[in-house]
């Protein structure tokens, strides 16, 4: 069974574990770049530090008498270690055609620092190119080369180039004025890096998994506590009575989003409670109309039995079978009742003339009449409503029957079918009756038995009941009123909003 | 004894009369609250039996009323509503008892049998005057040597006066409580029926159980009451 607190406990330490990640992930990644950066810096800085200590020594005045075109000697002008150890990198200043200047013992014979491809930066004459390279031992280290024309040194008379060479102290120096290309490159362990970059990681994972635990425990609590009310509304629904007067008490602690639900729920509740108790309303008026006929038959045949005689005996059978017949006449109302409210749930839409229906059940309902009572039937010819016909057949069926039997010896029942407006209506009167108006819709209680003449047992009192059942299935607005003259008026028409043929 | 019954089904009014009847009682019976009322008000019953829904006058009320009328005559309600609200607003209305539907015969018989002993302060089930007792559950009237066997008209007579033992009642009041009002009564029917008694007491070797109290009409066990 799926659950509130699982579900969001769920989405929100995914939530957080994602948010970590990603944060953590980006945490790392400028990180790494930074660390990198800060190493180039350093490298670049380096070889450009190493770069200007490569100088073209002054040539000879007897060289340059001799062709004009001699280059003087390359030296790099460094006095310190140049061990990895002491410079933090390893160092190499070669020229481009291969001679080197300077190389610390450790720069391994397979680095070999980059003169071509991408450059990082050019400036003067001098091409910064960098790069990630790993040995076959596994060693991975990142270089900074810089391919330049080397400073020359210049003999204080001598012919200044371009005046680009400043003065350092006694000696004139021209920046890049050798015609020698030279490769100086610097070397960084990447291990360092590395490690720190696995520190880094490891931190930033460390921080992430506590505060993913924090969260979860802190998550799962609020969870919790945010849900009580749930709890309390629940424990509250426990409480409640079925049969109880109330609904649920009034919750202090309800949260104003749980309010909402706890009107739903005690709306529900009233309703239910209301169903419920016209049930139980209905099923006391049904055990109540039994126990008489029931009460007849014992007493009949206990006074067949006790004194019998042929007379008696032959009564009895009789007023037995005539006692099967009304409770087998109570059994179909009361299962009109229960079973109208679905079966016409789902019905067609063909128009049914009202007057010609009322024309082909009039027959059946008037074969018993003995009473002499009125009967007028006029109204229109195209009045029709869109219902299922049977529906409408058991509606105007009870009715008349209804009608029929309840008017007095001389009396009247007219029906009336009209089409107006609002669509077509049918209209029902008899009388006289002895109904006071208050009590007119308490005949469409199930079993009322109003006046003097809705008290013999020869009717169940269940017709009007079914008609208002069968009503409210098929959408039809019932009215009952006592006009003039003591008539007795039930009107039905398509309730509003509902379409009419 | 004489019985009014007041119930709108007409079947078991009709059933529980010729019950009542076969039974030894005198009934008569009405469908509808208001005539119920009209005819206990001029007519002394032994006792009532009252249904509660009934047309024009319902139970409760007809009840109420009558005890307004302070008529006192006992009252059997008989009715379908079960519930223990409807019982105690029965009895408290006045009823002496309450009985619902559907019910057993002999439970009815039961419970009228002794609503009217205990409305003619008999304490058991015997009465004894005389030489004669008088069974009330076996309906049986007996001497040392047997049971007197007498028609109902006559066994009405003598259940009325053992009943009423030590009191004296006119031909009119017999009458009035041994014979229904939809039975033909002749004049004198009330002294032919004590004459027949009388000759069957006699026949049993019993002595003159009923005395004549001129003028004022008949009595028995004046001093000798159970």
């Amino acid at each position: 069974m799926r659950s509130i607190r699982t579900s969001l406990l769920r989405q929100i330490i995914i939530g957080v574990a994602v948010v970590l990640l990603a944060s953590g992930a980006a945490t790392f990644l400028m990180a790494q770049a930074r660390l990198r950066a800060q190493l180039d810096a350093s490298l670049i800085s380096k070889v450009q530090t190493f770069a200007t200590l490569v100088i073209e020594e002054p040539i000879h005045p007897e060289q340059s008498a001799e062709g004009g075109t001699a280059h003087g000697e390359l030296v790099f002008d460094f006095k310190g270690s140049i061990r990895e150890a002491d410079l933090g990198a390893l160092l190499r200043i070669a020229t481009l055609d291969g001679d080197i200047l300077a190389q610390t013992p450790e720069w391994p014979s397979s680095l070999v620092a980059p003169v071509s491809g991408p450059r990082e930066s050019a400036f003067k004459g001098q091409w910064i190119r960098m790069a990630t390279a790993q040995l076959p031992d596994g060693g991975m280290f990142r270089i900074a080369a810089m391919t330049f024309h080397a400073n020359r040194e210049m003999e204080p008379s001598s012919e200044r180039i371009g005046g680009l060479a400043p003065e350092f102290g006694d000696e004139a120096m021209m920046v890049g004025g050798s015609r020698h290309l030279v490769v100086a490159a610097v070397a960084g362990r990447l291990d360092e890096t590395t490690r720190s970059e696995a520190a880094l990681l490891a931190a930033i994972g460390t921080g992430a998994a506590i505060a993913a635990i924090g969260t979860a425990v802190v998550v799962t609590v609020g969870v919790g506590r945010g849900l009580h009310p749930l709890s309390a509304l629940s424990a509250a629904l426990d409480g409640v009575d079925p049969a109880g007067p109330t609904a649920i008490a009034p919750c202090n602690s309800c949260v104003r989003e749980l309010q909402p639900i706890e009107a739903a729920i005690n709306g529900l509740i009233v309703r239910a409670r209301e169903a419920l108790e016209r049930e139980r309303r209905f099923t006391d008026a049904a055990a109540h109309e039994l126990r008489t006929p029931l009460a007849e038959l014992r007493t009949i045949t206990d006074v067949a039995r006790r004194w019998p005689s042929e007379q008696r005996r032959a009564a009895a059978v009789d007023q037995a079978s005539a006692i099967g017949r009304e409770l087998e006449e109570l059994l179909a109302s009361l299962l009109a009742i229960s079973r109208g409210q679905r079966d016409w749930s789902e019905y067609t839409r063909d128009p049914v003339l009202l007057i010609e229906l009322v024309r082909e059940i009039l027959p059946a309902c008037v074969a018993h009449q003995t009473k002499g009572v009125g009967l007028d039937i006029a109204g229109s010819e195209s009045a029709a409503w869109a219902l299922p016909r049977s529906g409408i057949a058991a509606v105007f069926r009870n009715l008349i029957k209804n009608a029929l039997e309840y008017t007095p010896r001389d009396g009247v029942v007219r029906i009336a079918v009209m089409s107006t407006a609002a669509g077509a209506a049918f209209r029902i009167e008899n009388g006289p009756v002895s109904i006071s108006p208050e009590h007119v819709e308490r005949l469409f209680e199930p079993f009322w038995r109003g006046d003097a003449s809705r008290t013999d047992r020869q009717h169940c009192g269940l017709g009007l009941a079914i008609v208002d059942s069968m009503c409210e299935v098929l959408a039809l607005d019932r009215r009952a009123s006592i006009e003039t003259g003591r008539m007795l008026r039930i009107e039905l028409s398509l309730r509003h909003g509902v379409q009419s043929s | 004894m004489r019985i009014l019954i007041v119930e709108d089904s007409s079947r078991l009014r009709e059933s529980l009369a010729d019950g009542l009847r076969a039974a030894g009682y005198a009934t008569d019976a009405t469908g509808d609250g208001r005539s119920g009322l009209a005819n206990a008000r001029v007519i002394d019953y032994d006792l009532m039996v009252l249904d509660l829904m009934l047309p024009e006058l319902d139970g409760l009320t007809l009840l109420k009323q009558l005890r307004g009328f302070r008529r006192s005559v006992p009252v059997l309600i008989l009715s379908a509503k079960d519930r223990v609200e409807d019982r105690v607003e029965g009895l408290r209305a006045g009823a002496d008892d309450y009985l619902v539907k559907p019910f057993d015969l002999s439970e009815l018989l039961a419970r009228v049998e002794a609503l009217t002993r205990r409305a003619k302060g008999v304490v058991s089930g015997i009465v004894r005057i005389g030489d004669v007792v008088f069974d009330l559950a076996a309906k049986r009237f007996m001497t040392e040597t047997g049971e007197i066997a007498l028609p109902p008209r006559d066994f009405a007579l003598l259940e009325f006066l053992f009943l009423n033992a030590g009191k004296t009642f006119s031909r009119a009041e017999i009458e009035e409580h041994i014979y229904a009002a939809d039975r033909q009564v002749w004049s004198n029917a009330v002294d032919s029926a004590v004459a027949s008694v009388r000759r069957k007491l006699a026949d049993a070797g019993v002595g003159n159980l009923i005395e004549t109290r001129r003028g004022l009409g008949y009595c028995v066990g004046a001093k000798a009451r159970a």
